[in-house]
């Protein structure tokens, strides 16, 4: 008879009856998947006692990670990453991307040469012309590495030397749901798992107490929607999805006790209901049972832990004046940075920032200069800190949108303002830190940021080299779902070796 | 050799197939003579006759239809010889065995069940030794031992590398290559197309066509060109349901016709290498990124002292899958517990050896402490900030020559007195002294007086 009947043998004579019985489904699963388990493990066994073992190596992967998907395929540079994801497409043409040719050629026709027949959004397709508009934001030659350099990002401007600039981003997408779920999940069609789902699925936690993959956004953000499957797990165990820190009194809710209530009998609750769940998962195997049993105990640990990593008092004066004064108010973009620092600090694998507000359909350079006001100085900040602290060499810093602004301007171009529309074709990222060149910039753009002319970094490339950063071979993480192997770069992506140090 | 007709070729095709049936029925034959013998049930042994017929009959046209695939001449003679005559011995005896069984046949002097018996153990004898050359034809002779788990022939042993630079080009990339994807129908007992790809003299000698090779020129050696045809090409090698081979294992074979002048001695580092081939080099020998090639190889690692760690909070990951190489962490912890961290040093005392990456921050560190880390020699990364560590801890660390990158930020007594100590630390990249009493200005002075020091990061 099977276990969980006489584990919770109840007093009462009918349900006995009942408990005794060995209902069909029962049947099914513990001969079938009985005998399967005999067949796979003789075979297993034979395996691993037949195999020629190279060097004494342990066959016991499962002792060193948490599955024994054969990680890392090679020696890792990162140990962690954080992600400035700058949601709605900022404009490479008024930060990075130095176009002088182009004051020339104010109001003047984008040549269709240069569009090819390029598609675009219905929000400038309709418009009778395309006027070219130049940034009205200067551009100066920073550091050893002469990088450009807009005016709107002062306090980056004092950091290129330790950043790898890739002028030459490309997307599939050009509207933003898609092309930001194509960005974090691979593929523009929900569902997929997010590139810190795949992470932690393929790595593992560094820190018992807290998520291995945390998402914090910026409070009051305006413009385009961000959605929870932005960091979700998709098909993967529902333990990898990332957690959300929230800006307010609770950055993750539920954590703290209902009013009235000590909380000093919750473990004791905790022990008994990872007893049935246990007997739950004995008899079904269905492995959200495990999720769910290590969510429980997760959230028990981060009662102490979050309240720990989200205090901000022992930070001395000088470091938030080193990201700036808007980092003393929690939920903001620099908050995030300095908070993403900490949890960075704690080994929290994969943390990924969003600010919304870069979406310049009108008024673009203002749009910019007020989006690069609240994030700037937190991203020099942020480098920084990582720095003096020892763990920008084993950290990757990322930034950058879904996509990039187009050359012409959507609606009214004036001497002063002029909008941009989306743009998929070429556009601006930053990498930093573990593993990446510092003080280059990678791949060109032609005269009006519009096509790529040298060493195209397309999306999956991103993605393949950041997974290969981590120690993880792209084609090799896959995921089993519905019949095919998954994997974050689908059937495309390389890994972009010319960034790499 | 004189061409064979299609239609010869398409019947002998049917040989490996036909064969079952004589090995099936005159083997049934013999479980049934044997079952009546000792059982004693005769009606089986009526149906023995038919058996033995069947098994005659399926053997004659397995004969046939061997002999016509024989005719390809894509078999070894040698090996085909011995399978062609016990086949045909197989046929005849299992003929005289129903002969004898139908008495149709009488050898006077031993007129017993014992000839049946004995005539059917022969047939059984002969064909199983038929069966086995037949298949050493079609798999290869050292198919069934290939993967013998005892007793392995070690084949003649390539003398491991640490870089591609000491590889052969023919030994460790493009053999290794012709052995999986081509060997196992052209061999020296298989031939197809007559070309063995067994060992180099073979492999200069080519096939039907003559000469598969021409050094330096890809565009005229046949080896390659039939892997480059279009797929659906009759003459794409490997054929039709094989492996065919990878973008990087042809980039290989390129490599060593056209830059290695398809030689079959020559080393990496005397041929002019891109960039892209040396890294395919190094996926196939497992050496990603030079960062595996440098670190010398590891003793294993017992599992009850990664237990330990582990129930005391510590982090234990190889650095790379299947290998001994541990990345080893032990998360801050701010109160003091001297008796814990003494525990925790002996233990990982048991693995000094294993551990590349070692990360103990706000652990209270001392000085002590760093007389044991002083000992785990293949450290490359060692992350020590927040602790209490001062210039005398500094000392020990002295012997750790592997040491690449040292974090002591917030270790606020170590002074600029540990300058002369990172400097004769050859390996030593980068070291972090953010928030220690190592002063910007006196390293200036330093600098002048010791000719080699890290990056210090403040």
């Amino acid at each position: 008879m099977c276990d969980h009947h006489d584990k919770l043998r109840s007093n009462n004579k009918d349900l006995q009856q009942v408990e005794k019985m060995f209902d069909r489904r029962e049947f099914l699963t513990k001969t079938s998947l009985g005998l399967g388990a005999i067949a796979l493990g003789s075979l297993l066994n034979t395996d691993k006692a037949w195999s020629n073992v190279k060097n004494n190596v342990n066959p016991d992967l499962g002792m060193f990670s948490r599955n024994s998907l054969g990680l890392p395929h090679h020696v890792p540079k990162a140990k962690r990453a954080i992600y400035l994801f700058q949601s709605g497409g900022p404009s490479q043409l008024e930060l990075f991307d130095y176009k002088p040719k182009l004051t020339k050629m104010i109001g003047q026709e984008l040549p269709s040469s240069v569009r090819k027949g390029q598609r675009l959004t219905g929000m400038s397709a309709d418009q009778s012309s395309l006027p070219i508009a130049a940034s009205i934001i200067d551009f100066k030659q920073y550091g050893e590495s002469r990088a450009w350099v807009s005016n709107a990002m002062p306090h980056l401007s004092g950091v290129v030397d330790d950043i790898c600039f890739i002028k030459s981003m490309q997307t599939d997408a050009i509207n933003h749901d898609p092309a930001i779920t194509f960005f974090q999940t691979g593929s523009q069609q929900p569902g997929r798992p997010s590139i810190g789902s795949w992470i932690s699925y393929g790595l593992g936690s560094d820190n018992d107490n807290l998520p291995t993959f945390i998402t914090l956004v910026s409070k009051n953000g305006s413009g385009q929607p961000l959605y929870s499957r932005l960091w979700g797990n998709g098909f993967l165990p529902t333990e990898h999805q990332g957690v959300q820190f929230r800006s307010g009194k609770d950055p993750v809710l539920y954590l703290t006790d209902p009013e009235n209530y000590d909380g000093h009998d919750r473990r004791k609750m905790l022990d008994y209901l990872g007893k049935l769940n246990e007997i739950q998962n004995d008899s079904y195997g269905d492995p959200e049972i495990n999720a769910r049993m290590s969510q429980y105990e997760m959230a028990f640990r981060m009662q102490t832990s979050i309240p720990e990593v989200t205090d901000m008092s022992d930070e001395p004066d000088y470091i938030f004046e080193m990201y700036g004064e808007d980092s003393r108010d929690p939920g903001t973009y620099a908050a995030n940075c300095l908070l993403g620092r900490k949890l960075l600090e704690k080994d929290v694998k994969f943390i990924q920032i969003y600010h919304q507000g870069w979406d310049q359909h009108l008024g673009c350079p203002g749009g910019v200069l007020n989006n690069a006001k609240k994030t700037d100085q937190a991203n020099a900040a942020l480098i920084k800190d990582l720095k003096q602290r020892g763990m920008f060499e084993d950290t990757l810093v990322i930034w950058g949108g879904e996509f990039g602004r187009t050359v012409y301007s959507q609606g009214k171009l004036t001497a002063t303002d002029y909008g941009r529309d989306h743009h998929p074709k070429a556009f601006t990222m930053f990498m930093a830190g573990a593993g990446i060149k510092p003080g280059i910039t990678y791949g060109e753009t032609d005269d009006f940021s519009y096509n790529v002319v040298k060493d195209p970094v397309h999306t999956h490339d991103f993605q393949a080299t950041l997974l290969h950063l981590f120690g993880i071979d792209h084609e090799r993480l896959t995921y089993k779902h519905q019949g095919r192997r998954f994997r974050l770069t689908d059937v495309h992506g390389h890994v972009v070796k010319d960034i790499l140090s | 050799m004189k061409e064979v007709s299609d239609i010869v070729l398409f019947f002998g095709r049917f040989h490996p197939l036909v064969v079952h049936f004589p090995i099936g029925f005159l083997f049934f034959a013999f479980i049934l003579e044997v079952l009546a013998q000792y059982q004693k049930k005769t009606l089986l042994k009526s149906s023995v006759p038919l058996a033995l017929f069947l098994g005659f009959l399926s053997a004659l046209v397995s004969c046939v239809l061997g002999y016509m695939l024989s005719l390809s001449g894509d078999y070894n003679s040698d090996a085909l010889d011995k399978h062609f005559w016990f086949g045909i011995g197989t046929t005849v005896i299992a003929f005289i065995a129903w002969g004898l069984k139908t008495k149709k046949f009488k050898i006077k002097i031993i007129e017993s069940s014992r000839v049946h018996i004995a005539s059917l153990t022969f047939v059984v004898v002969l064909l199983s030794i038929t069966g086995h050359y037949g298949g050493n034809l079609t798999h290869g002779s050292d198919y069934l031992t290939a993967y013998l788990p005892f007793g392995k022939q070690e084949k003649e042993k390539l003398i491991p590398v640490n870089s591609i630079e000491e590889a052969q080009v023919f030994g460790h990339f493009v053999n290794p290559i012709l052995q999986k994807k081509c060997a196992s129908c052209h061999n020296s007992e298989k031939k197809k197309g007559n070309l063995s790809l067994e060992n180099p003299l073979s492999i200069v000698k080519g096939g039907k066509g003559g000469a598969v090779l021409v050094s330096g020129s890809v565009p005229e050696s046949e080896l390659i060109n039939r892997v480059l045809l279009d797929s659906e090409d009759d003459k794409f090698m490997p054929p039709k349901g094989k492996n065919p081979l990878t973008n990087d294992e042809i980039k290989i074979l390129e490599y060593w016709i056209e830059s290695a002048m398809a030689d079959f001695e020559v080393t990496v580092d005397s041929i002019k290498t891109e960039d892209e081939v040396k890294n395919i080099m190094r996926k196939m020998l497992k050496l990603e990124e030079g960062t595996t090639a440098d670190l010398v190889s590891a003793p294993s690692i017992p599992q009850e002292v990664i237990k330990e760690l582990r129930a005391n909070g510590v982090f234990v990951r190889v650095l790379v899958a299947e290998s001994n190489f541990l990345d080893v962490s032990l998360p801050s912890e701010k109160e003091n517990k001297d008796e814990k961290m003494h525990q925790l040093f002996e233990t990982l005392l048991k693995i000094k050896n294993n551990i590349v990456w070692l990360s103990l921050p706000e652990n209270g560190i001392k000085d002590d402490h760093l007389k044991t880390i002083s000992q785990f020699k293949h450290l490359k990364k060692l992350r020590l900030e927040k602790n209490l560590i001062t210039d005398q801890g500094v000392e020990y660390l002295s012997a750790l020559n592997q040491l690449e990158s040292l974090n002591l930020y917030n270790n606020t007594m170590v002074t600029n007195k540990s300058v002369e100590v990172f400097s004769k630390m050859e390996n030593l990249k980068k070291i972090y002294v953010w928030g220690t009493s190592v002063k910007k200005d006196d390293l200036l002075n330093d600098q002048q007086k010791f000719k080699k020091l890290p990056d210090f990061v403040f």
